[in-house]
């Protein structure tokens, strides 16, 4: 230990050591001198630095000794030639800066463990249409049967989720409410960072309720000091009994308040997926003996209600991949395609530190000459790259932290966790790994061949080396090439689906129409009635500003329209169930056919006559009427849904089709129901008023009108152009960071054949002149410098095109009425490629033309 | 001049650590000790004698100081540290144990006596 201790101390105090071995050594010369013994000490002479490497050897590590000293010789290469040092950090740094910033969004969106405690004990159960594998919420009844049949769980929950207005001291507001059952948190395992959970008389069935909500929200409204304050939410006052800790706001709530309290459970069935629910296994338990447990309650169910439960299965799954349910696939292929751009950056540096070998043949040479074994060098060129590298990672973290803001500032505003982006152990360890690793791609392969020199050759001309080198440079470019073809492939491919998506016709009017979102929760269907016949007299009273040219509501605009079930026409409404054919459910005023320009095929529109008393009525779309009525007219038929009552409803109209989920998805079938004779879904309205002057000008006016109807309501604008513009947000976002990536790859790959083609270009600088001396023209001449860069980009061209149909692939689900293998796609990247490849041609083909015979002749 | 004969690999420290016995010395001194004792035979090379002492010293069997020479030069003297007396000891009795068993190899009729 003592030995290891000197040795150490040995490391600092070296440069006195240096001076001292130097002094020992002269001594001994002089000695020898003087003894005579000439040729002993000429010898000795003639080994001196040798004598002295050998002796530093013993003194430390050697291997950290040497280590030191590659790095400090690499700095001083690296500082010796700045336009390098520059150009490869920069390249490098972009490469891993970019990767580790997308990385960090899957991490947080994916891979973090949920911030709950034993989180991968908790998971997320849904209902399953076993035919199709589509996912379904949960209804209270199969809830209830999956809680008491199975024995996996320590305990289970549901939940739901809405937009509502809470009315504060301050005012009206709009908060993200979940209702949730009282086994919630329990089975989050998380508890208030102040006051209690909700106590037995609060959740009891019918109870006035109590709130629980989030630190920010405790925050924003009571400047963190929420505990004992009131909140009322539809007519009933809730007291905050707590507070979660801050970060925690599943499912993306505000607030939390207890099921069937301030939202009064109507006679619950099982076709009503109204829930989401969420259990928490028992140590014993898996995930599989759990799924498998609860399949087998789900067939009894199947047998018990054959009605409603035929083909119900169940899923279950971890919470944090519910939650990531949809956006794993395009988190991982943005992924790939930034660590493919960053490949491509490692080839352009390897290809730089070609060059640059090319020019330190001699240096290598000379340190061979003395002595300088093969390994040793390897050695000394790998260091080089660590230190290009760990500078590269450094620069990389601070731009991966600017990558990150803006990542997340361009990010939909519906990524699940991106608020959890963080720079954690898994970030670090990733960006870690792949500097070294970028190290490795682009460090090892010039340094072996740089190390294997013709001493001779290098210390002569500084060339042999060279020479060899141009198939190394070639087929790095290629494969550059190669990777840019798969990145420009799939953002054309992502641009055109854009395209297509943005070009679709809904079947609506979006221009000039305004949207006021209002809210106005209650409890029960008095109170429902209540409010819509003040969404009746507000409509009157906003159909009479100036400006406004015609006034509906909806409960969900179209374009966006999420809910929808099963219906049956003229029959058993005991056939309703999941395997009945499926239809959305649209709540809407008279007049938005209006508004929104979508014809009245048959049939009347909706009319204020259209009272609850009334028998209901339903207007149907034209998908809706050929499916149920292939052979006569949908007027006059009843049809009955599951959405707030069974009873049937008359059809009166039918109407023109629309994209109603969005221009991604297909026209489905469409039930529209009048507002006024189904109050529950409509306390919270959507206001669309198309306007004759500027939508945004006439917000004052509607909000002045709206807070003297209903001055407990909160409001707030956008534009039907606005909403949709969002509904496309997803497939924006996707579509601008791969062809920001196809760009930035492009861009470097034009830089890597111009390297390529100047390079070839310079050795053949005699060649050429003899050719021009022996009469080739300057078109000659260009065409030959064009065939070096074209031969590189269609070798790698040839190999991306025939690996890009199979990375197409992981993109199908983001395609829209394109196919992976679009043959435009495909010629338009190939053509691309062609055009920058001749591009980079320009310069050194506009040089050699130019060059005169003479003196190419005598250039070296 | 007879036949130089090339050290074998490790002696070179026990050669040095037995001259060091006699007293302080600097490495030329030393070299020089070791030809003149083994009458010529065995070279030092310089190139080999500095390593090995710092080496040594680097494990502590030897401890080096300036002092001036008999000359009045300014050298690097090394003495022998108690650490290094021990290792002397135990290497010169392998190298005695290996030498008598050279012996007894290369000269059976001699009944081992060297």
């Amino acid at each position: 230990m003592s030995s290891f201790l000197r040795k150490l101390r040995g490391l600092f105090g070296r440069a006195k050591r240096e001076q001292d071995l130097d002094a020992e050594l002269e001594f001994h010369l002089a000695e020898e001198m003087e003894d005579g013994a000439l040729d002993e000490a000429r010898q000795s002479l003639g080994n001196l630095a040798r004598i002295k490497e050998d002796t530093r050897e013993a003194w430390g590590f050697p291997l950290f000794e040497t280590t030191a000293q590659d790095i400090r010789i690499a700095l001083r290469a690296l500082r010796k030639n700045p336009g390098f040092s520059i150009a490869a950090i920069s390249i490098l740094s972009l490469g891993i800066g970019s990767s580790t910033a997308m990385f960090s969004v899957l991490n947080a969106v994916i891979l973090k463990p949920l911030a709950l405690s034993n989180p991968e004990r908790v998971v997320a159960l849904r209902s399953l249409n076993d035919k199709t594998g589509a996912h379904f919420q949960v209804s209270i009844p199969d809830f209830n049967d999956w809680q008491a049949q199975s024995t996996s769980f320590e305990s289970l929950a549901y939940y739901d989720m809405r937009e509502a207005a809470v009315m504060l001291d301050a005012g009206p507001q709009f908060a993200r409410i979940s209702a949730v059952s009282p086994g919630f948190f329990p089975v989050l395992g998380v508890s208030p960072a102040g006051g209690r959970l909700f106590d037995d008389r609060e959740t009891a069935p019918g109870a006035n309720g109590a709130a629980i909500v989030s630190d920010a929200f405790a925050r924003m409204h009571f400047n963190g000091d929420a505990l004992g304050k009131k909140a009322r939410i539809g007519g009933h006052v809730l007291e905050i009994v707590g507070v979660m800790p801050a970060g925690f706001r599943f499912p993306r709530a505000d607030v939390w308040i207890p099921v069937d309290t301030v939202y009064r459970e109507i006679a619950p069935n099982r076709g009503a997926h109204n829930y989401l629910a969420v259990g928490r296994l028992k140590n014993a338990a898996t995930l599989a003996s759990a799924h498998q447990e609860l399949k087998v309650v789900a067939a009894r169910l199947e047998r018990e209600y054959p009605n409603s439960n035929a083909n119900k299965g169940v899923s279950v799954a971890p919470l944090g991949n519910e939650i990531a349910r949809g956006w794993t696939t395009m988190l991982y292929v943005l992924l790939g395609a930034v660590l493919l751009l960053l490949l491509i950056a490692c080839a352009n540096v390897a290809n730089l530190l070609l060059a640059r070998a090319g020019a330190r043949a001699r240096e290598i040479g000379l340190r061979a000459a003395l002595g300088a074994v093969q390994l040793r060098i390897v050695r000394q060129l790998v260091t080089e790259s660590l230190v290009l590298g760990s500078l590269s990672g450094l620069l990389g973290q601070v731009l991966a932290y600017f990558g990150t803001s803006a990542l997340v500032a361009l990010a939909p505003p519906n990524v699940p966790r991106i608020e959890e982006v963080s720079i954690d152990f898994r970030v670090l360890g990733f960006a870690i790994g792949l500097t070294i690793a970028a190290c490795m791609v682009f460090g090892v392969l010039p340094a072996i061949r740089a190390s294997r020199v013709d001493l001779l050759q290098a210390l002569k001309l500084g060339r042999g080396l060279q020479e060899s080198h141009a198939p190394l440079h070639g087929a790095l470019v290629a494969a550059e090439v190669a990777f840019s073809v798969l990145l420009l492939a799939g953002a054309g491919l992502l641009l055109r689906s854009f395209d297509r998506l943005t070009r679709v016709a809904l079947g609506f009017d979006t221009q000039q129409v305004l949207v006021m979102e209002t809210s106005n929760p209650v409890s029960d269907q008095p109170g429902a009635a209540r409010v819509v016949r003040r969404y009746q007299a507000l409509l009157g009273e906003i159909a009479r500003v100036p400006g406004v040219a015609a006034v509906a509501a909806a409960r969900i605009p179209p374009g966006e329209v999420a809910s929808d079930g099963a219906y049956v026409v003229d029959g058993d409404i005991s056939k309703l169930s999941i395997s009945s054919p499926m239809a959305a459910y649209s709540v809407v005023s008279p007049g938005v056919f209006t508004v929104l320009g979508i014809p009245l095929l048959r049939g009347r529109d909706f009319t204020d006559a259209d009272m609850p008393d009334a028998p209901l009525t339903a207007i149907v779309n034209e998908t809706l009427a050929k499916a149920a009525f292939p052979h006569g007219d949908a007027i006059g038929h009843s049809i009955v849904c599951g959405m707030d009552t069974l009873k049937p409803m008359t059809i009166i109209g039918v109407v023109a089709d629309i994209h109603q989920k969005g221009p991604g998805q297909e026209v489905m079938a469409e039930i529209y129901m009048p507002y006024i004779q189904h109050p529950r879904p409509s306390t919270s309205l959507r206001i669309l008023a198309r306007t004759s002057t500027k939508p945004e000008s006439l917000t004052s006016a509607l909000r002045q009108k709206a807070s003297e109807a209903m001055p407990e309501m909160p409001v707030k604008f956008t534009t039907m152009q606005a909403r949709l513009s969002e509904n496309v947000a997803v497939p924006r976002f996707r579509t601008l960071l791969l062809s920001l990536f196809a760009a930035v790859a492009l861009t470097l790959t034009l830089v890597g054949i111009y390297g390529v083609v100047a390079f070839v270009m310079s050795r053949r600088t005699q060649e050429i002149g003899l050719r021009m001396a022996l009469g080739a023209t300057s078109p000659g001449i260009v065409t030959l410098v064009l065939s070096q860069g074209i031969r590189v980009a269609l070798v790698g061209l040839t190999a991306g095109l025939l690996a890009a149909p199979l990375g197409a692939r992981w993109l199908n689900s983001m395609l829209f009425e394109v196919g992976p293998l679009d043959l435009p796609t495909y010629a338009a990247v190939a053509g691309l490629m062609l055009i920058a490849a001749a591009v980079a041609c320009i310069v050194p083909a506009a040089k050699a033309a130019r060059m005169h015979p003479m003196a190419a002749l005598r250039q070296e | 001049m007879p036949d130089r004969i090339d050290l074998l690999q490790g002696t070179l420290d026990l050669l040095i650590l037995r001259t060091l016995q006699l007293g302080p010395a600097h490495g030329h001194a030393i070299a020089k000790h070791i030809q003149r004792t083994s009458e010529e035979v065995l070279q030092v090379e310089t190139g080999s004698l500095y390593p090995a002492l710092h080496r040594l010293e680097a494990q502590g069997w030897i401890h080096a100081s300036w002092a001036v020479s008999d000359k009045g030069k300014r050298a690097r003297y090394y003495r022998l540290t108690p650490a290094g007396k021990k290792q002397l000891a135990a290497q010169q009795s392998r190298w005695q144990q290996w030498s008598r068993a050279m012996a007894l190899v290369l000269n059976p009729q001699s009944g081992g006596s060297s």
